[in-house]
């Protein structure tokens, strides 16, 4: 297992696999992977960021079109610049991995679908949220009064108490009632 | 107000907080006057003043213990100075600002300042401390860890996020987190880790508090620790050491384990509704291995030690027919012996039929409950969540699929997406036009024809594969060895004479007389006689004799035999090939307006097709094979062999020509055909009826599960290579959790209920073969276990509980009475209780609507009366210019006007603070009835969410109890 002479020593591994849904084998894992795209060797891997950039080109983030939000959103740069250094990559993994609850899983879908940052999904929000998830180009792209509709649709479902945007617990509610957000909001590596 | 007896009368948990409830109440009481002090203008036209002004107005009674010196002694934010003074909206959203650590839901960018943030955020923080604060110790013990959850992740929420540097953590941040901390130091240091794990935090910050909380209760707990090593080191050391090994075994499950890798690839590219498919497919072979494991372990490694001699020659044939030289080997049942076995005369005996017996007793027993919990689990997961089907939102919110990492499957997903949601909102809109009459009587019409041409077709396959099973059962066993020759007799006479025809040759067989055809030749007017077709003239088609007997080649004989056993199955598996390709081409001809329609029809069509194939394949197994056959289970076992083997082939043909022949014909041929799509409901389907078969052979051919778990194995491979050379990602969402629902229920219920059925007739009712198998001799197979009693009842006195329990509960019917009506009783209550908790869901649903309007209502208000005092302090400065102009004249009446203006003023706020004061009461009141501090989400209606969501998720727990 950790035959690659991990710079991970026994207490941090315990550690980590005590503060995150992680096993041994998954964090062995990601270290392994992540040394990988620091590409080179580094003793203090633990300080050390790797930008948004090139964290985006993990095969497993690479397409998806959220993954911008993923490093920003689990990134604790004070930059705020979206660079993620090792314990970061563990909380993402963590927190995409199959033994955390629902309420992670919508807690961090909620703060990956809030695009700018306000607490709330408010309309421009959801408008990104479907651009993203039809993707840029003009043939998918709904058209204005289609996303209006569909956006006066969610609104109409999710916002209980009518205040125009959906917040955590509104959010929280709507994925209670979709079983399949905990299978799909999934990453393996 | 009607909130009270809501309080006192619903929630049972409401009892636990209620002098909490009470206390808050009284308090409540005393900060009206308080309130409507910031309004009034020390400094009118600062709301920032104003609101600090609040601060510190706030009466101390209301703040217990440490609450109090946080309030006189806060530091004002730093950042709160920099917000700009006053937008149009300011004065409301002040009360946030000064609060930077609101939880998520409400904190409020100088951006959308929209005005419709909720109001009532101080004082429900307010009292949502209080009241956390307050609670005595026992109550604290008494929380979930659900609630320091709830309650870490908020404060975590506020720690890491929303562009707050470290540097400027106020004290209040400190406060939640000293907070948290305290609760984590009260719980056990497992829960204590797992809360830990369940923060929503960065690493960082969990790996602080973990250790301030280590800190707090460090030397305490190292001494309790060595306490509890004294005490209980023992029990300690063998659980550390059983999750060692448990998760050394883990490692070596992964790392032996070939499919995760496979999965993700499936996942990346097909997403997790093909990829429910395989890991059905996984859960049922996990299924078949431990049936494997059982039935080899407990039944075949016994009958080792007392196996005869197999000197029939392979000759490969075998692999696919099952009989020949596989047909006296452990496959079968007919091989086991039914005295005891002992491995060295001085060993045990092994009570060969007891084991037999037993063994698949309890693995069906195990199965049965198995296959109950996970079929609860996964409905209370899917369809009693979901409860009204969810629409566009949850359709949207969660409609990425986070598995799918693959370039070209991410662009097609998005394609799937948009033209999905594009249908959706177009069906909308179209949604309210209605059909003609005429053309719904249509509709309705195809509908019909389509069901009567399907169950035309069910009933018509069946009556087809039961006349050919006994056709062609007859052709097999004119064969019959007899005295190491092979005889091949043909039996001219009419049909139904051949049932009572073969039992008189069974007889002359079993009565150890020996067969030989000339003197059956001689016989054969006795038969006749038997037959009662003597005496009267043979009929125009009767032949003059009843049978011929033909000498063969007795290897080219049995070959030919073999082949034709072969007939039935592959019939069936053409059947349960094309059928449902029919069907399918019906679903799609009948137009349904929702695809999900044609789905559970297709799915309905498809089990009635296959469940009644297997039902006529029962039939005739029990009452034609069972009745003439000498070694009958045998035979049976064979045919199942048979017809897994032969639908095994035929599934890897499907995949070939239905997808790879079909996907070349897509890509060169004709293009509109395009690449398939990968059925999922249909293989579904193909694996449950697999799998019933595997079941109804686990009696019959006790290994069965070894070819079935070769089987899977194999077709997860093909499938796997298929689906990514040949398929696309199915084109419609599939709800994958609910439809592995309804597939694990289908392959309960007819499934599973069904064998139990078959077996149980097999087991209590019909007689077992005479001349093999374990149960040779016997009645009914059941015996066994009462000559075992009775045998236990003699040899060992000290058993006796043992034929106590056999009297009084298995065969005693009034203990099986008592046993249901308890069982009844058990769901009535909890029918009961689940019709309680609906309603009150349904009342707190209608609370949450209501506190919506609430607060569109007090918005509303607030807005008006802002509008109001802006115009009343332009009048009043306006009056105070003109009375420093010309203050001579009638100061009196401008006086007067002055204060109708303040009182208007101060009505207004007034009335305006009463109101949201009644609101906080409200928030407040939830919030206490729910736990303190469970949910910090400034919003009455989010809280009130909050509840209704713990209730229905209760009610959801009960019935899974």
């Amino acid at each position: 297992m950790g035959g690659s002479a991990s710079h991970l020593s026994k207490e941090q591994l315990s550690e980590y696999q005590e503060l995150t849904f992680l096993t041994k084998q998954d964090i062995l894992h990601a270290y392994r992977i992540f040394t990988e795209l620091l590409s080179k060797d580094l003793v203090d891997f633990q300080n050390i960021r790797i930008a948004k950039e090139r964290f985006c080109e993990l095969p497993e983030l690479k397409a998806n079109p959220f993954r911008e939000r993923i490093c920003l959103v689990f990134s604790t740069a004070i930059e705020k610049d979206g660079s993620v250094s090792f314990e970061d990559f563990l909380d993402m993994l963590s927190a995409f991995s199959d033994s955390a609850t629902l309420e992670i899983k919508s807690h961090y879908a909620f703060r990956i679908f809030d695009f700018d940052d306000d607490g709330t999904l408010d309309k421009e929000d959801l408008k990104n949220l479907v651009n993203c998830l039809t993707g840029g180009t003009s043939d998918t792209q709904l058209s204005e009064a289609e996303m209006n509709q569909l956006i006066q649709n969610i609104l109409e479902e999710a916002d209980i108490d009518k205040d125009g945007t959906v917040n955590l617990s509104e959010f929280q509610h709507v994925i209670s009632r979709s079983p399949d957000f905990v299978s799909s909001f999934k990453i393996v590596l | 107000m009607n909130r009270k007896e809501w309080n006192e009368g619903f929630a049972n948990y409401a009892y636990h907080h209620s002098e909490t409830l009470e206390m808050d109440r009284s308090a409540q009481g005393i900060p009206s006057t308080f309130r409507t002090a910031p309004l009034h203008p020390p400094y009118p036209q600062n709301p920032l003043h104003s609101s600090s002004d609040l601060r510190r107005w706030e009466p101390s009674e209301m703040i217990p213990m440490r609450s109090i010196d946080r309030e006189t002694s806060r530091p004002r934010p730093p950042f709160f100075n920099m917000d700009p003074p006053e937008n149009e909206t300011g004065c409301d959203n002040t009360g946030f600002e000064l609060w930077p650590d609101d939880s998520y839901g409400t904190f409020s960018s100088p951006k959308d300042g929209s005005g419709q943030r909720d109001t009532s955020s101080i004082p429900d923080i307010h009292q949502n401390e209080e009241t956390s604060n307050k609670e005595p110790a026992e109550a604290k013990r008494r929380r979930t860890i659900g609630v320091t959850l709830r309650l870490a992740s908020l404060a975590g929420l506020s720690i890491s996020q929303y562009s707050m540097p470290e540097t400027e953590l106020s004290e209040e941040e400190k406060e939640d987190k000293m907070q948290l901390i305290d609760e984590l130091a009260q719980l056990s240091p497992n829960e204590r880790m797992k809360v830990i794990q369940q923060l929503t935090m960065s690493i960082d910050e969990k790996r602080e508090i973990r250790d301030q909380v280590q800190q707090k209760i460090g030397p305490r707990s190292a001494e309790k620790d060595v306490q509890i090593h004294r005490c209980t080191q023992l029990v300690y050391k063998a659980f550390f050491c059983l999750r060692r090994s448990r998760e050394i075994m883990l490692i070596c499950f992964h790392s032996i384990h070939p499919w995760t890798g496979s999965l993700k690839i499936i996942g990346s590219k097909f997403g997790t509704g093909v990829l429910s498919y395989f890991t059905f497919l996984k859960w049922l072979l996990m299924f078949n291995l431990f049936s494997f494991l059982i039935n080899f372990s407990f039944i075949a490694i016994p009958q080792f030690f007392d196996m005869g001699i197999n000197n029939v020659t392979f000759s490969g044939l075998e692999l696919l027919t099952g009989s020949g030289s596989f047909t006296k080997t452990i496959f079968y049942y007919g091989f086991y012996s039914n005295h005891s076995i002992q491995a060295s005369p001085t060993a045990e005996q092994y009570n060969m039929q007891l084991a037999y017996f037993l063994t698949i007793g309890v693995y069906m027993f195990s199965c049965f409950l198995y296959l109950v919990f996970s079929m609860g689990k996964s409905f209370n997961e899917s369809i009693v969540a979901v409860g009204i089907l969810s629409g566009d939102a949850a359709k949207l919110l969660c409609s990425w699929d986070f598995n799918i990492t693959n370039a070209k499957a991410v662009e097609l997903k998005r394609r799937n997406l948009s033209t999905q949601l594009k249908e959706m909102l177009s069906d909308k809109m179209r949604y309210h036009r209605q059909l003609s009459t005429k053309q719904r009587i249509l509709r309705c019409f195809v509908h019909f024809i389509s069901w009567i041409i399907s169950l035309g077709t069910t009933i018509g396959c069946c009556l087809g594969i039961h006349s050919f099973s006994i056709i062609n059962f007859q052709n097999i066993w004119y064969y019959i060895y007899t005295s190491g020759r092979l005889l091949c007799i043909e039996f001219l006479g009419k049909r139904e004479n051949f049932r009572s025809w073969m039992n008189w040759l069974f007889n002359k067989l079993n009565s150890g007389e020996e067969f030989d055809p000339v003197k059956a030749n001689t016989n054969e007017l006795s038969l006749r006689s038997e037959l009662s077709v003597a005496g009267r003239p043979a009929k125009r088609n009767e032949p003059p004799k009843l049978w011929s007997i033909i000498y063969k080649d007795p290897t080219e004989e049995e070959m030919q035999k073999q082949a034709a056993t072969l007939l039935l199955p592959i019939v069936v598996a053409i059947i349960n090939l094309f059928i449902p390709l029919f069907f399918s081409f019906l679903g799609v001809m009948e137009r349904f307006k929702y695809a999900r329609h044609e789905i559970y029809i297709l799915i309905i069509r498809n089990v009635l097709l296959k469940m009644s194939v297997v039902g006529v394949l029962c039939y005739y197994w029990l009452v034609t094979v069972a009745s003439t056959v000498e070694c009958w289970e045998t035979f049976v076992g064979q045919d199942l062999y048979r017809l897994v083997v032969i639908d095994f082939i035929f599934s890897l043909l499907g995949s070939f020509f239905g997808e790879f022949i079909r996907s070349i014909m897509g890509t060169h041929c004709c293009h509109q055909l395009g690449v398939p799509e990968f059925d999922i409901a249909r293989n579904v389907l193909g694996l449950i009826y697999a799998q019933t078969l595997a079941w109804i052979g686990l009696f019959f051919a006790p290994l069965l599960p070894a070819i079935q778990i070769i089987k899977f194995f194999i077709i997860f491979h093909v499938k796997k290579v298929s689906l990514t050379m040949n398929c696309q990602p199915p084109r419609q969402a599939w709800r994958a959790s609910h439809m592995t629902t309804i597939f694990i229920f289908l392959l309960f219920f007819p499934g599973f209920l069904g064998v139990l059925c078959l077996l149980g007739v097999t087991v209590w009712k019909w007689k077992p073969s005479k001349r093999c198998g374990p149960f040779r001799g016997l009645n009914v197979p059941y015996n066994s276990i009462s000559h075992f009693i009775r045998m236990t009842q003699e040899k060992f006195a000290q058993m006796f509980w043992l034929t106590w329990a056999y009297k009084n509960l298995i065969k005693n019917p009034l203990f099986y009475f008592l046993l249901t009506i308890i069982v009844f009783a058990i769901i009535y209550l909890y029918l009961q209780i689940i019709d309680g908790q609906k309603m009150m869901t349904k009342l707190l649903q209608e609370h949450i609507s209501n506190e919506g309007k609430d607060k569109t209502y007090l918005l509303r208000k607030l807005n008006t009366v802002k509008v109001k005092i802006g115009s009343s302090k332009e009048k009043l400065s306006a009056m105070k210019i003109n009375e420093e102009t010309n203050d001579d004249t009638d100061t009196e009446s401008k006086l007067n006007l002055y204060f109708e203006t303040r009182r208007a003023i101060d009505y207004q706020t007034r009335r305006f603070d009463e109101h949201s004061l009644a609101k906080d009461r409200d928030t407040v009141s939830e919030q206490d009835i729910e736990e303190p501090g469970y949910q910090r989400t400034h919003e009455g209606s989010g809280s009130a969410l909050a509840l209704a969501m713990a209730a229905r998720h209760q009610a959801e727990q009960d019935p899974n109890e």
